[in-house]
């Protein structure tokens, strides 16, 4: 870095020396009155001519986030209820986080993202009843994405991270390719992206029993197009191969004697999902996003997930934002609420069972007058939101989440 | 001797700039340590999830971990850059060398042993992959410092007319 600042000065005084040596050179040699010496011109910096250079690195913008999830429900895969279930699935996470993008020189732009999530669940405290380590589980994750524009219709990206909370480590490495055509009315993306869990294993009664480990590998494939010149469209398709415990290590299967048993899974999966989204300007100032998924795996669950996202801006600084998401898939081929004691493979995980899902939001979002964000002297503009979610599904599943956000851009 | 500085000091492009054509190939460079660091994570840790003892589960560990070992020096040699892979590379070869070291001598040191021994794995590990990372990260300013590094050879031609001379001034350093 300081080589290159150092360079980079060099060169400018070499050149601001060579202009003054030029205008010398070449300036008329006769002069009206050669006793009194021409005041010598100041040397140009390359900043008396072009714009001031932006500095190497810059940090583009900087966002806050703090969201609530507050989960209410049974399921018969939770221990923390009557024997034979369901259980409670009461889980309650705040969840604080950052975001940084930082741009480094012309081509590089870094993205550095740390949600830390403080946990409280009823179905994982269950299973340590004695010393209730469970019941508040601190989580962190630094995950950082480095993208390099190759060529203006070219870029690549490295996406790493690592997760680290009570009973589970897992680090992610990820390599992206997206590339325009036709003066970026095209856009093709594909990426690879391994994931790499480690985490405790437990017996049936909450004795740790040694560490297991899982892999998940995805890969995805994407085109954006723009079709008219205010309606773009976006089909994506990702494969997503896991191998090893694929179970959280706690979940339980009630058995017909009345008592229960580890849940266990077979030990690869695989999964498919096609995705199409298309965005469309609406002539009153607002847009509209719909979304669909079609989802299925070797486990028997096939799904269909639609989404409707409506923006409207309110006024110069607010804008709205409501959604609709309707989900319905059908269940694991091994789902079950009761088992013989002799099973090989099942589960009682409420979210593997044949369901239905809608969820309910909006956002309001607020930018902050520029004059105003300059007058703060923090940034160049100044964003404020705030939002909210109601999940509900037809297995008894409940979820609010509650979102605000503060963004600074420089 | 005015006009051989001059033409000296006013070639930019001969002075400080690669010629376009020498651009390094930094997107394949930067694939090619992609590809060393994902296919062997992909391999070793597919080998891991599917084994039954603590031997064979090291030894897939192992091999995810290799691979980011190896990837900043990969992309930094296709580059040609020989310093930055030996500099690059230290940090994550290092780290790889302590989880050989760590699962040799404690073969359930990272699925069972102490939380000591499972602590070190990790702190092992990410330094793995973020030193790799970081290695890979300074694969992609290769361009910025081509176009930094002074260059020793090439010849500037500049012409100069003035009101009351005309030439051409050549300049170099050999």
């Amino acid at each position: 870095m300081r080589r290159l600042l150092a360079v980079a000065r060099l060169r400018a005084r070499a050149m601001a020396r060579a202009v003054l040596m030029l205008a010398l050179l070449l300036a008329p040699r006769a002069r009206a009155d050669p006793s009194v010496p021409p005041p010598l011109p100041l040397p140009l910096q390359d900043a008396d001519i072009l714009d001031k250079p932006a500095p190497y690195f810059r940090v583009e913008s900087v966002g806050l986030r703090y969201t609530h999830f507050d989960q209410t429900g049974t399921g018969y895969q939770s221990r923390r209820g009557p024997r034979g279930g369901p259980g409670r699935e009461t889980l309650g996470v705040e969840e604080p986080q950052l975001e940084v993008v930082v741009k480094q020189g012309d081509r590089i732009t870094h993205r550095i993202w740390t949600p830390v999530d403080i946990v409280t669940a009823a179905s994982p405290d269950a299973i340590d009843v004695v010393s209730s380590a469970s019941r508040s589980n601190e989580a962190g994750s630094f995950d950082w994405t480095a993208a390099y524009r190759a060529t203006p219709e070219a870029t690549l990206s490295l996406r790493n991270g690592v997760h680290n909370e009570e009973n589970f480590r897992s680090w992610n490495s990820g390599f992206g390719l997206l590339r325009a055509f036709a003066e970026e009315n095209t856009v093709l993306e594909a990426s690879v992206n391994e994931v790499m869990d480690w985490f405790d294993g437990y017996t049936l009664k909450g004795v740790a029993d040694g560490h297991r480990s899982r892999i998940s590998t995805n890969l995805n494939a994407g085109l954006t197009q723009i079709l008219s010149p205010t309606t773009l469209a976006h089909l994506d398709y990702g494969l997503t191969l896991q191998r090893g415990q694929l179970s959280n290590g706690w979940n339980i299967v009630p058995l017909r004697t009345g008592d229960v048993a580890l849940e266990v899974l077979p030990k690869t999966r695989v999964r498919h999902a096609l995705v199409g989204r298309v965005a469309q300007w609406l002539p009153w100032d607002g847009a509209a996003h719909a979304f669909y998924r079609f989802y299925v795996d070797d486990w028997g669950i096939r799904a269909h997930t639609m989404e409707l996202e409506l923006h409207q801006r309110l006024s110069r600084v607010a804008h709205l934002r409501l959604n609709y998401r309707y989900h319905t898939q059908t269940g694991a081929s091994f789902y079950r609420t009761r088992v013989d004691p002799s099973f090989k493979i099942a589960t009682a995980d409420s979210d593997l069972a044949a369901l239905d899902a809608q969820t309910l939001g909006f956002k309001v979002t607020v930018d902050a007058p520029v004059r105003f964000a300059q007058s703060m002297r923090l940034a160049r503009s100044v964003r404020f939101d705030i939002g909210a979610e109601r999940y509900f599904r037809s297995n008894d599943l409940r979820v609010s989440v509650y979102s605000c956000g503060l963004g600074f851009l420089f | 001797m005015a006009s051989f500085l001059l033409a000296w000091m006013a070639s930019p492009g001969r002075s400080y700039a690669a010629p376009p054509d020498a651009a390094p190939p930094t997107a394949l460079a930067l694939t090619a340590g992609v590809a060393t660091a994902l296919i062997p994570l992909a391999l070793g840790t597919w080998h891991t999830a599917g084994a039954s003892s603590d031997a064979s589960r090291d030894a897939g560990y192992v091999v995810a971990g290799a691979g980011f070992a190896l990837a900043p020096v990969v992309a930094h040699v296709a580059l040609g850059e020989w310093k930055r892979a030996a500099a690059f590379g230290a940090a994550p070869l290092a780290a790889e060398l302590g989880i050989i070291a760590l699962v040799s001598a404690f073969p359930d040191a990272v699925f069972h042993r102490t939380v000591g021994s499972r602590t070190a794995f990790a702190l092992l590990f990410s330094v793995d992959v973020f030193g790799a990372a970081l290695g890979l990260v300074d694969v992609m300013l290769a361009g910025d410092r081509a176009r930094a590094a002074p260059s020793l050879g090439g010849v500037t031609i500049v012409p100069s007319i003035g009101r009351d001379h005309g030439g051409i001034l050549i300049g170099g350093r050999l």
